[in-house]
């Protein structure tokens, strides 16, 4: 983890000199605080990788790794959000919250159809109405309409 | 006595029907999000957020804060009834609270609670109308330099007590800082890593992120473990006379430690509850039946120090501009949106709508009173729904909120990025709360430490020259290093553990 914020670091500090770290007639320049910011995350990656490499590492949480089930559910919920992200302008927010609904309270191992329907229905079409007609927030309409 | 007198006044406007109606809907949903497992008080307030966007400033801020201080309390009755903490603050609560409930006795616990965090609330929101115009007069005479090493104190203490590996903390730290800076500087308006995308230029939506990072992240932990709780049941709800007298002088010493606390600048949720259990077991180190069994002690001082901590963080959040722990800052994010600036300013600018939300808050506490003591069997209804569909839910209200606030897709997207990021460093280990913090605070950071050092044609000698800058600098760095010492001995501890 501390590698990966370290590459983070890096980055910043190899940007910020570009937006310039002080200008004339405002003291700080706009690559100033990414510059700290970058300096910060190398320093602080750089502390932690030395200490865990210097001490003798205490053993990561047991349940880190979730078991075969858990990565499963928390896969399938992460697929159908990101399904969410590619469908919703085009399927529009009521098909699309429909089916999210469905699949995840389905990876979650719920198995009875009409309640499942229910809840699906009430917070993808009732949601809408409500949004729409009542609070005036505009929301994805898709190709339907809806 | 002149504070008095604006609090009454701000009492009279906070009584208007349509401001009470905001500050009801805020206790009733901010209870249900407190009590709701798997959203925290910073998730819950930032998917409420966008709710509030059509309002006016005052009903949304009224309407924000009784969510902030429902949510804080909503999670005692999980931590009671499921032995499942909503958040950190509500871990301590557990140790008492659920043995007293397998004892058939949650009622009482779930009352003194109540009737705890009324009694802190109370006496914390009356401590910020004694404190808060004094102290913003003070803060108003802070220039650029001070304000941006208050800032860093600030920091520095939620760094330092955000969890085991200051390292960590920093890291988190200084990780909010590189999102903070994405887009648009604030003084020279130069765009910064937007790398030509029209959705960065504004920035990083940081309400997007807290619902990732907050949210998305705590539901697929809570998705991760296998469904199924015991709920325990509740007999009666009264307290015996025992109860009430044991818990007392216990509710007494969990304010004093909540309202001393919250007034710390980035003290964070925890410490308060932990120190008020910590001192309620040197009062009594040998209560009848043995801590961790159900002693009402260690539940009336946690809940009364939370509630307590929870009105009197505002204090640095109205006068100086700094928020205590993720959910404030969501709160002053709430603030902003609505075109206002916590800080000392606000007394002076804007004294009509300071002092109606500090009169709503006194407000609360009693609202909070009235829903928490008769209406616990409908707060029990709402955790009997079952998980497999609630999580589905929440995620709906996620994507609704994130959606709303710009109308785009893109936020979505930067809550799934950030809630699986959020997943992953809570799995090992990193603490959150610090980049919430520098997420809210990075822009005022940044305009205050390109104004000191306008002041000074660029020498950082500035902020050294200045003496209470100095002395926040000195504080912070003291601060750090004594939190890096004890963390140290205590990773030593676990170490030395782990190879006998």
């Amino acid at each position: 983890m501390a590698g990966a914020f370290l590459l983070l670091g890096l980055f910043m500090v190899s940007q910020a000199p570009g937006y310039r770290l002080m200008s004339s007639n405002a003291g700080a320049g706009p690559g100033l605080l990414p510059m700290l910011a970058g300096l910060g995350i190398i320093a602080s990656s750089l502390s932690i990788i030395f200490v865990s490499s210097k001490d003798e590492p205490i053993a990561l949480a047991p349940d880190i790794i979730p078991d075969r089930d858990g990565a499963l559910r928390v896969a399938g919920v992460l697929f159908a959000y990101a399904a969410v992200i590619v469908f919703i302008q085009s399927l529009g927010y009521c098909l699309t919250i429909f089916a999210f609904l469905m699949a995840t309270m389905w990876i979650l191992g719920r198995r009875d159809l009409p309640l499942m329907l229910a809840v699906s229905l009430l917070f993808s079409f009732g949601v809408y109405w409500v949004f729409t007609k009542q609070l005036m927030v505009i929301l994805p309409q898709g190709m339907l309409g809806f | 006595m002149e504070a008095f007198g604006y609090l009454f006044q701000g009492l009279q406007t906070a009584l208007n029907p349509e401001y009470l109606l905001y500050l009801f809907i805020g206790s009733v949903v901010g209870t249900v999000i407190g009590v709701l497992p798997g959203v925290g008080p910073a998730a819950g307030t930032a998917l409420l957020l966008p709710l509030t966007f059509n309002l006016p400033a005052l009903p949304s801020i009224i309407m924000l804060a009784a969510i902030y201080y429902g949510a804080m309390y909503g999670g005692t009755i999980t931590s009671v009834l499921l032995n499942v903490p909503g958040e950190a603050a509500s871990v301590v609560t557990c140790i008492e609270g659920h043995p007293m409930a397998r004892n058939g006795r949650a009622g009482p616990a779930l009352s003194i609670a109540a009737i705890g965090s009324f009694i802190g609330g109370t006496i914390a929101v009356f401590c910020l109308v004694l404190i808060a115009l004094p102290l913003s007069r003070v803060a108003l005479s802070f220039g650029p330099p001070e304000l941006f090493s208050l800032m860093v104190f600030g920091l520095s203490m939620v760094i330092g007590l955000a969890g085991k590996s200051i390292g960590k903390a920093l890291l988190i730290a200084f990780f909010g800082l590189a999102i903070a800076v994405v887009g648009q500087d604030p003084i020279l308006a130069n765009q910064r890593f937007s790398f030509g995308r029209l959705e960065l230029m504004g920035g990083v939506d940081l309400i997007a992120v807290i619902m990732g990072m907050f949210g998305i992240s705590d539901l697929l932990t809570n998705i991760e473990k296998p469904a199924g709780r015991a709920l325990a049941k509740i007999k009666s709800m009264m307290p015996t006379r025992e109860d009430w007298r044991r818990s007392i002088g216990a509710i007494l010493r969990g304010t004093g430690v909540g309202v001393v606390l919250g007034t710390i600048p980035g003290m964070g949720t925890v410490v308060p509850t932990f120190m008020a259990y910590t001192l309620e077991q040197k009062v009594n180190p040998k209560p009848k039946e043995g801590w961790g069994n159900g002693v009402i002690e260690g539940i009336a001082s946690p809940e009364t120090a939370n509630n307590a901590y929870s009105n009197s963080a505002l204090i640095p959040l109205f006068t100086l501009g700094i928020p205590g722990s993720p959910t404030v800052a969501i709160l002053m994010a709430g603030f902003m949106i609505h075109g206002l600036t916590p800080g000392p300013n606000l007394f002076f600018e804007a004294p009509d709508f300071v002092w109606t939300v500090i009169g709503s808050l006194y407000l609360g506490n009693i609202v909070l009173l009235i829903l928490n003591l008769p209406l616990i069997p409908m707060w029990v209804q709402v955790l009997r729904v079952p998980q497999k569909i609630l999580f589905p839910v929440i995620f709906v209200f996620i994507i609704l909120g994130t959606y709303s606030l710009n109308m785009r897709t893109w936020d979505i997207g930067v809550a799934l990025v950030f809630g699986i990021i959020g997943y992953i460093l809570t799995k090992f280990d990193f603490p959150l709360a610090p980049l919430a913090l520098t997420l809210v605070l990075g822009p005022m950071m940044e305009a205050n430490l390109a104004r000191a050092l306008m002041m000074s044609r660029g020498d950082p000698m500035i902020f050294l020259t200045k003496p209470i800058s100095l002395g926040f600098l000195v504080l912070a760095v003291l601060f750090l290093v004594i939190s890096w010492r004890l963390a140290r001995k205590s990773e030593l501890a676990i170490i030395r553990q782990d190879t006998q």
